[in-house]
C-alpha cells in the first residue's frame, strides 16, 4: 500500500468522508493549503469501494451521472500479459459486468525529490473490459471437427474435453515418452495461481518446458556475457536521478508508457536526455539529442565514446580495476586468460590473475571463479594495472607474455575515431562527439536498453560496447546511472513436487523456493566454493538436472524444419555452419534439447507460438503435421488456436486471481482480483489444471500405466499426478485465494502481505529485492522497501562478485569459439542481410496498441489506427517504390511473399521498413504475415556452454532468434481476394 | 454574449505537450466512459492527433468560427467517412469459419475500406529525415470557450454555459440536431450523433467534478501532462502556468472564442545540418507553433528554455517543480463535495 494516510482513505466510510470534507472547509477558512485533503477527498470519493448508483433520473445529465456510477469497486491489473509495466486498476462492477476500468493512482513516491509513480496505466489497460467482452474472446470448450485449422467446431462438455486430452497425453507419453508433450511457457503468464497451476502440471508430467526468452529476441545476452545476467535495473524513477541518460535501443514513450514521464521530468529536473535510434520515436521528439543511426551499427558509436571516455581522462580508475576484467591477465599466445593451471600443474583453470607491480607477478584475482579464498573483490594494498606487458614463467618452464584485458581493450579502441565511427553509423562526426563528450562529462550517465534491443544478429556486441561506456565511467550499481535493462524481483512459487513450502522437491522459475536455496547455500559455502559457482550448481540443482527444460531455439531448429534455411541465410557468417555449432553443443551437453526424439503434443498456455515464430509456414509443413494432440488454454481465439485440436477457455483477467509478474520498474506487487465471475463457461487456469490431473491421474490408472522414465530425469507416475497436483488434497479446485497466500508466504520479498488486504488495495510495496539466488536478480541485499530501488549494490558496495569467470564485470571473452569469431572483445559487425540483399531492412517495433496479439485484432484499438497492419516507410521511399500512403505493397525476400498495407511517416529512415509487431497472421491476407519472410537469425556463439557465465541457464543464457537482420524487396502488389473497389 | 456575463468562475485544463507521448490513454479513458453507443461511436470527445497532419476530423482547421467582429460564421459539418472515420466493424467470425478455404479465405479488416480515422495521420509528421523531420502530439477536446461559437449559433438556445464553472453543455432535452453548433465550432468538438438525433460534446466529466474527481482523460493520463483546476486560482497550477508563468497558451488563440484548454508548446532536438551535423535551430518550426498558438509561443518557449536552464545550474525553479508534478495528486486543484457524495 502506498502510505499509512492512503490507507485511511480507502477504508473511509461515508460519515468520516464527510467529516474529512467538512475539516477540509475549515482548513480552507483558516487559509491552510489544502491540496492534500483534497486528494484524500478525492481518493474516497471512488476509491472505497462502495456503490455509487444515483436513484435520479431526473434530467438530462443525470443520463451522463448515471454513466459514471457502479455496484462495486474491485482491484486489478491485467496479470497475465507480457507487459513490463504493471499498473493498479479499479475495476468497476455494475450488474455483474467489468463496465470500466480506471487507475487507482495509490503510490507514493519512493523518496523525496523523485516524482511518484501515479497513475500508471496506457491505453490499452484502460479498455481490457472491450477485449474480455469482445469478438476475440473464447468462452466455451470447443473441439476441432474436420480438418486442422478447417475452422470447424465443435462444442463440448468440460468433462469430455479434460477427458479426450487426459487419455490422449496419457497415450502420448506412454508411447513417446513424456517429452514428447511440450509445453511452451509463452508469455501469457503471472506470477500467482495460473503459472503454479501450469508448471506444476508439466513438471510432474515430465512435459517439455520450452523457454522461448531468447527465441523472441528478448535474452540480452550481451549483458549475460558481461555482467552474468541479463536483467539489469531497479525502479524506473531511478532514471528521473540520472544527468545524462541515453534511450539506447529502446522506445518508452510506446512500450513502457507508465514509466515514460521520469524522462521528461528528469528534463525538467536538468538532465539532457539523449535518444539513439533510427526511427524518430515518441521518445525521440523529446529529447535534447537524437541520435539517427544507421541500424545495426550501433556497436561502432559506443566504441567510439569509450575511447573518447578514456581518451579524455573520465575513465574511474579505481571502479575500473576493482568491477571490471580490465586488469586480468590474458596470454598473448593463446588468447585465453592466465590460469592456475598455466602456472603449476594441477594449478586451478578456473582462477584467473591480475599484475602485483609490487612484487611483480601474477596474483590471482579476488572474486574469480577458482578462488574461494577471497571471496569478495576488494583488491586490498595495491592497484593492478589495467595496462601493461608483462612476462610470466608457465607451469612447464617456459615463457609468456601477458597482457591485462585492458591493454587489448585499448587497442582494440583505438581505431575507433569519431571519424571512422561516423563513416559506420551514418551520423556526422560532430554529433558523435557532442553525444560521446556529454557522456564523459556525466555525473550519473544512464543508458536505457530494452529487451528490443536484442533482436540484431550482433546485439550482444552492441549491448557489450554500450555497457562498457558506463563501466569506463564507473557508472553500473551508482545511484542514478548504470544499465538498465528491466530487472525483476523475485516472487514465490509453490513448487513441483510433492509437499509446500521449503520442503518442495523442486522449483524452478516463478516456482523457486527460498526456504530449499537457503539450505543449499549453506552446504556449498561451507564447501568454501566461489559465490558464482554456487549460484550456478545450484541452477543445476533446482532446474537443469531435474526438469526437461529446453530452450525454444534448439527445439525449433531441431523439429521446425528451418536447420536448412539457417544455414543458407547464414552461410560464411561465422566459421562452421550453424547445425554444427548445434551438435558439438548437444554433443558436448552445452545446451539440452527436449524433447529426445520427437514432439507429439503441444500444449500452451496462452501463449501464440504459430504468430509468434519466425518462418511459421515451416512449423506448419513440418512440425504441426507430427502432432497428435495440439491444445490451447486461453481467454483469447489466436491464430495459433485455429490450428489447435481443443480450445480451453481460461478466464478473462477480471475474472480470476492473480499476481502481475514482478518486473522491477514498479516495485509493489499488484493483485489481481476475481470482480466477477468467468465469462460462459470459461474457468481459471488453476482450476482447469487441477481437474486435468485428475483426469490424467484416472486416465492412467484405467491403462494401467507404469512409472515412465520421464526425461532420464527421473520417473514420472501419472497415476499419482492427481493427488501430487493437490498437495494430497491441501488445495482444492476452487482454492485459488490459499494458493496465492501461499505464493505471497514463500518469498521474503512478499511476506506479511495477504489477500485479504491485496483485495482492498491492490498493491503492496515488496519488502525487498530478493536474494542473489533466484533467477530474478536484482542484486540489492539492502533494499527493503524503503526508497528508490536500484540495482547491483551487491558488487558495487558488499563487493561480492559478479556472477562471472572472473568474478568482474567482464569484456573479454576467452571462450574458443568466441576467439575463433574475433568477439573475445565488444566489437562491430555488419548486419548481415537476412533473406537475401534486398534494399530495405525489415525492422520489428513493439507496439503502442497491443501487448503482443493481446488487443490486436479489438475494434476499438483498431479504429484508432488504420484497422489492418501497416509497413511504415519514409515518403520519399514510398514515393520511389511507387507506392501511395494506404495502398498495398507486396514485400518478399527469398523465403517468402507477403501483402501489407503501406503508410507514410516521417519518422521511417530512408532503406528502413517498419512494422509495429504481433498481429495474428488472420489479420493478413493469406493469413500471413511478416514473420513468413522473417527467417529470425541465430547467433551460433549463444550455443556455448559450461564455460563461466556462457552457461545453459533458464532465461539467462541461452540461443535465440534475431529479425531485425532481415531485408525485403518492397513492390507495389495487389493481394488476391480484394474486390476491385479495393485499392491499388 | 450572455454567457460572460453569468460565468463566475471558469474551470480550465492545462496540457504540457512536452509530456505527451501519444498513448491515447486519454482518448480511450474519454471514449469508454462516455462515447460506446451506435450513434457516438465514430465520435471522440478527447482525440489526439500528430502535427503536422490533418488531424480529426481531417483538416478540421478553418471552418466556423467568429468573424473578427464577433459574428458566428458558418462553417461545415464534416464527413462520416471522408472526415471523421465510421467506427468501422471488423468480420472476426467470418475469418474463424471460413479459416480453411486456401487463397481465398477472408482476413480481418474493417467492412468497408477505411478512408479516414480518429487517428489516421498517427506519427506521419512532416519534413526531410533526418536533418529537419518533426512531429508532436496535440491532445484536443472541447475548449469550453468564453465566447462559445457553438452557444450562439443554436436556434433552440440548447446549449449553456455554466455559471459556476463555465462547462460549455449541450441541453440533450432542447437539442433538436440542426448542427448548426457543429458547423460554428472552429475546433469541430460537437458532434452529431445520428442514433439519437441530437449533438453532444465534452462535458468536462461533470459527474466526476461534482465529486471532486478530475476529467477522466486527465486522471487517467499516464504522462501526468494534464493540469486541471480553476483560471482564479492563484494557488492552484492553471493560474500559475497560465498567467503567473506564461507557459500555457490557447490553440488557435485567433478564432477568438477564448478556449479554455491552455498548451506549454512543444521543443523538441535540434535540427542537423545538411552534413549531419547538430544546429541551434528548433526541429520544430517555430513559425508553425505560432500558427497554433500566436505570438506569445516566442516568450512562453523563451521561459521554458530559461527556467530549465537554472535546474542545470543547479538552482531552483517554481515552473520546472510545478511540470515535474511530483505529486501528482496536486495537478488537481477541484472543489470537492459540491453534491453530497453517495
Amino acid at each position: 500500500m502506498a502510505s499509512p494516510e492512503r490507507t485511511s482513505g480507502w477504508q473511509l466510510d461515508r460519515r468520516r468522508f464527510l467529516k474529512l470534507s467538512g475539516l477540509a472547509a475549515a482548513a480552507a477558512a483558516g487559509g491552510l493549503p489544502l491540496f492534500h485533503l483534497r486528494e484524500e477527498a478525492v481518493a474516497a470519493a471512488i476509491a472505497d469501494g462502495a456503490a455509487r448508483n444515483p436513484a435520479r433520473l431526473g434530467t438530462w445529465e443525470d443520463l451522463y451521472r448515471q454513466r459514471w456510477s457502479w455496484d462495486r469497486i474491485a482491484r486489478g491489473t491485467h496479470g497475465w500479459l507480457n507487459c513490463r509495466s504493471a499498473c493498479n486498476f479499479d475495476l468497476y462492477v455494475k450488474d455483474g459486468v467489468v463496465v470500466r476500468e480506471e487507475q487507482t493512482a495509490n503510490y507514493a513516491a519512493s523518496e523525496p525529490g523523485v516524482p511518484d509513480f501515479n497513475p500508471r496505466g496506457c491505453q490499452k489497460g484502460a479498455c481490457y473490459t472491450e477485449v474480455m467482452y469482445g469478438p476475440g474472446r473464447l468462452s466455451v470448450p470447443l473441439k476441432r471437427v474436420g480438418e486442422r485449422g478447417g475452422g470447424k467446431w465443435q462444442q463440448i462438455p468440460w468433462d469430455q474435453a479434460l477427458a479426450e486430452i487426459a487419455e490422449k497425453l496419457v497415450a502420448i507419453a506412454e508411447k513417446d515418452g513424456t517429452d514428447s508433450i511440450i509445453h511452451d511457457l509463452g508469455p501469457h503468464f503471472d506470477h500467482g495461481p495460473t503459472t503454479a497451476a501450469r508448471g506444476r502440471f508439466f513438471g510432474l508430467m515430465g512435459a517439455t518446458l520450452s523457454d522461448d526468452w531468447a527465441e523472441i529476441g528478448d535474452l540480452n545476452h550481451g549483458a549475460t556475457l558481461t555482467f552474468g545476467f541479463p536483467h539489469v535495473g531497479g525502479g524506473s524513477d531511478e532514471w528521473f536521478l540520472s544527468d545524462y541518460l541515453v534511450v539506447w535501443m529502446m522506445n518508452p514513450a510506446v512500450t513502457q508508457i507508465p514509466d515514460a514521464h521520469f524522462l521528461f521530468e528528469a528534463k525538467y529536473d536538468g538532465a539532457e536526455l539523449v535518444v539513439i535510434d533510427p526511427q524518430y520515436s515518441a521518445t525521440a521528439v523529446h529529447a535534447d539529442q537524437w541520435i539517427p543511426i544507421r541500424p545495426g551499427t550501433d556497436a561502432a558509436l559506443a566504441l567510439a565514446t569509450a575511447r573518447h571516455i578514456w581518451d579524455s581522462g573520465a575513465i574511474d580508475l579505481p571502479y575500473v580495476r576493482e568491477q571490471t576484467d580490465l586488469p586480468i591477465l590474458v596470454r598473448l599466445d593463446s588468447g585465453r586468460f592466465l590460469t592456475g593451471a598455466d602456472l603449476r600443474d594441477g594449478g586451478d583453470a578456473e582462477r584467473v590473475f591480475v599484475w602485483d607491480p609490487g612484487g611483480g607477478g601474477p596474483v590471482p584475482a579476488p572474486g574469480c571463479l577458482g578462488n574461494g579464498e577471497q571471496p569478495r573483490l576488494d583488491m586490498g594494498t595495491f592497484d593492478p594495472p589495467i595496462e601493461g606487458r608483462f612476462s610470466v614463467k608457465l607451469a612447464d618452464g617456459t615463457e609468456a607474455g601477458v597482457v591485462p584485458v585492458g591493454s587489448l581493450l585499448r587497442e582494440q579502441l583505438e581505431s575507433w575515431t569519431f571519424e571512422r565511427a561516423a563513416e559506420v553509423t551514418g551520423l556526422a562526426a560532430e554529433q558523435i562527439e557532442q553525444f560521446a563528450g556529454g557522456f564523459a562529462r556525466a555525473e550519473r550517465p544512464m543508458v536505457l536498453s530494452s529487451w528490443g534491443s536484442n533482436r540484431f544478429f550482433h546485439s550482444d556486441l552492441m549491448n557489450r560496447a554500450k555497457i562498457l561506456c558506463l563501466s569506463l565511467k564507473g557508472a553500473v550499481g551508482r545511484k542514478g546511472s548504470g544499465y538498465h535493462s528491466t530487472g525483476w524481483i523475485e516472487t514465490g512459487g509453490i513448487g513441483f513436487g510433492e509437499h509446500t513450502g521449503l520442503r518442495g522437491r523442486l522449483a524452478l522459475f516463478m516456482n523457486m523456493d527460498p526456504g530449499m536455496l537457503f539450505d543449499l547455500a549453506v552446504q556449498r559455502v561451507r564447501g568454501r566454493i566461489s559465490a558464482q559457482r554456487l549460484t550456478w550448481e545450484l541452477a543445476g540443482e533446482m532446474g537443469e538436472d531435474l526438469a526437461c527444460l529446453s530452450n525454444a531455439a534448439s527445439l525449433n531448429l531441431a523439429y521446425q524444419g528451418i536447420a536448412e534455411d539457417l544455414d543458407r541465410e547464414q552461410a560464411g557468417l561465422y566459421p562452421r555452419p550453424l547445425t554444427e555449432y548445434d551438435r558439438e553443443a548437444r554433443e558436448k551437453d552445452w545446451m539440452p534439447v527436449f524433447p529426445r526424439e520427437r514432439a507429439r503434443a503441444w500444449v500452451t498456455g496462452g501463449n501464440n507460438v504459430l504468430r509468434r515464430s519466425n518462418l511459421p509456414q515451416r512449423s506448419l509443413e513440418h512440425m504441426w503435421p507430427g502432432l497428435e494432440l495440439i491444445v490451447d488454454v486461453n481467454p483469447k481465439f489466436t491464430f495459433t488456436g485455429m490450428h489447435a485440436d481443443y480450445l480451453l477457455p481460461a478466464a478473462g483477467y477480471y475474472e480470476k486471481r492473480g499476481i502481475k509478474y514482478a518486473v522491477a520498474y514498479i516495485p509493489y506487487l499488484h493483485y489481481c482480483d476475481a470482480a466477477v465471475p468467468p465469462l460462459g463457461e470459461s474457468k481459471n487456469e488453476w482450476e482447469i489444471f487441477w481437474k486435468l490431473a485428475q483426469e490424467v491421474q484416472r486416465a492412467a490408472r484405467e491403462r494401467g500405466t507404469p512409472v515412465l522414465d520421464g526425461c532420464g530425469k527421473g520417473p514420472v507416475d501419472l497415476k499419482k499426478i492427481g493427488d501430487v497436483f493437490s498437495f494430497h488434497g491441501e488445495f482444492g479446485p476452487d482454492d485459488t485465494e490459499q494458493v496465492t497466500q501461499t505464493i505471497l508466504d514463500n518469498a521474503e520479498t512478499t511476506k506479511g502481505m495477504t489477500v485479504r488486504a491485496l483485495e482492498q488495495t491492490g498493491v503492496e510495496k515488496y519488502k525487498g529485492a530478493g536474494g542473489p539466488g533466484g533467477q530474478p536478480q536484482l542484486f540489492n541485499d539492502d533494499w527493503k522497501g524503503e526508497g528508490v530501488l536500484r540495482a547491483c549494490t551487491h558488487f558495487t558496495e558488499a563487493k561480492w562478485p559478479w556472477p562471472t569467470r572472473t568474478g568482474r564485470q567482464q569484456f573479454y571473452v576467452d571462450h574458443p569459439w568466441f576467439l575463433e569469431a574475433g568477439e573475445a572483445l565488444p566489437t562491430h559487425i555488419e548486419s548481415p542481410k537476412a533473406g537475401g540483399d534486398f534494399p530495405f531492412q525489415l525492422i520489428s517495433c513493439h507496439a503502442r496498441w497491443s501487448i503482443h496479439s493481446i488487443w490486436r485484432d479489438d475494434p476499438m484499438m483498431l479504429r484508432l489506427q488504420r484497422g489492418e497492419p501497416c509497413l511504415y516507410l519514409n515518403p520519399r521511399d514510398g514515393e520511389k517504390v511507387a507506392i501511395p500512403d494506404g495502398e498495398w505493397a507486396e514485400v518478399s525476400n527469398r523465403v517468402g511473399r507477403v501483402y501489407m498495407r503501406v503508410k507514410y511517416s516521417t519518422m521511417v529512415r530512408p532503406g528502413v521498413a517498419y512494422y509495429f509487431h504481433a498481429w495474428e497472421p488472420y489479420q493478413f491476407p493469406n493469413h500471413q504475415s511478416y514473420k513468413w519472410v522473417t527467417p529470425g537469425l541465430m547467433n551460433p556463439l549463444h550455443f556455448a556452454g559450461r564455460e563461466g557465465q556462457l552457461r545453459w541457464r533458464f532465461g539467462v543464457w541461452e540461443p535465440g532468434t534475431h529479425v531485425q537482420d532481415t531485408r525485403v524487396d518492397i513492390k507495389p502488389g495487389r493481394p488476391e481476394g480484394l474486390a476491385p473497389a479495393e485499392g491499388a | 454574449m450572455a454567457a460572460e456575463a453569468t460565468t463566475t468562475r471558469q474551470i480550465a485544463m492545462v496540457l504540457d505537450l512536452n509530456k505527451c507521448i501519444g498513448c491515447q490513454t486519454c482518448t480511450v479513458a474519454c471514449k469508454k466512459l462516455w462515447n460506446t453507443d451506435t450513434g457516438s461511436g465514430y465520435a471522440y470527445w478527447n482525440n489526439v492527433e500528430t502535427l503536422p497532419g490533418a488531424g480529426y476530423p481531417r483538416n478540421w482547421t478553418g471552418s466556423g468560427g467568429r468573424t473578427a467582429t464577433g459574428e458566428v460564421k458558418t462553417g461545415k459539418v464534416p464527413n462520416l467517412d471522408d472526415e471523421y472515420g465510421r467506427a468501422w466493424s471488423f468480420n472476426h467470425e467470418e475469418v474463424r469459419a471460413r479459416s480453411g478455404e486456401g487463397a481465398s479465405k477472408p482476413w480481418l479488416r474493417p467492412d468497408k475500406p477505411p478512408r479516414w480515422g480518429a487517428n489516421w495521420d498517427e506519427d506521419r509528421g512532416a519534413g526531410d529525415y533526418p536533418a529537419e523531420n518533426h512531429y508532436f502530439y496535440l491532445p484536443r477536446l472541447c475548449n469550453h470557450c468564453t465566447h462559445p461559437a457553438c452557444l450562439d449559433a443554436c436556434p433552440r438556445h440548447a446549449i449553456e454555459k455554466r455559471g459556476e464553472d463555465g462547462i460549455v453543455l449541450v441541453d440533450q432535452d432542447r437539442c433538436h440536431g440542426y448542427r448548426f453548433c457543429v458547423e460554428a465550432c472552429p475546433y469541430k468538438k460537437v458532434y452529431f450523433d445520428p442514433q439519437r438525433q441530437v449533438t453532444t460534446k465534452c462535458i468536462f466529466c461533470l459527474p466526476r467534478l461534482e465529486e471532486g474527481v478530475a476529467p477522466a482523460c486527465a486522471r487517467q493520463c499516464p504522462g501526468r501532462l494534464r493540469f486541471v483546476g480553476y483560471l482564479d486560482d492563484e494557488d492552484g497550477p492553471i493560474w500559475k502556468l497560465v498567467h503567473g508563468f506564461g507557459v500555457a497558451l490557447p490553440l488557435h488563440p485567433e478564432f477568438g472564442l477564448g478556449p479554455n484548454v491552455y498548451y506549454v508548446p512543444p521543443t523538441g532536438p535540434p535540427r542537423l545540418d545538411e552534413k549531419g551535423r547538430p544546429t541551434g535551430q528548433p526541429r520544430i518550426p517555430t513559425s508553425y507553433l505560432v500558427e497554433l498558438f500566436g505570438e506569445r509561443v516566442h516568450e512562453a518557449l523563451g521561459t521554458l528554455e530559461r527556467e530549465r536552464a537554472k535546474r542545470r545550474r543547479g538552482e531552483a525553479s517554481e515552473l520546472m517543480d510545478l511540470l515535474i508534478a511530483y505529486d501528482w495528486n496536486r495537478s488537481f486543484a477541484l472543489d470537492s463535495g459540491t453534491r453530497e457524495v453517495l
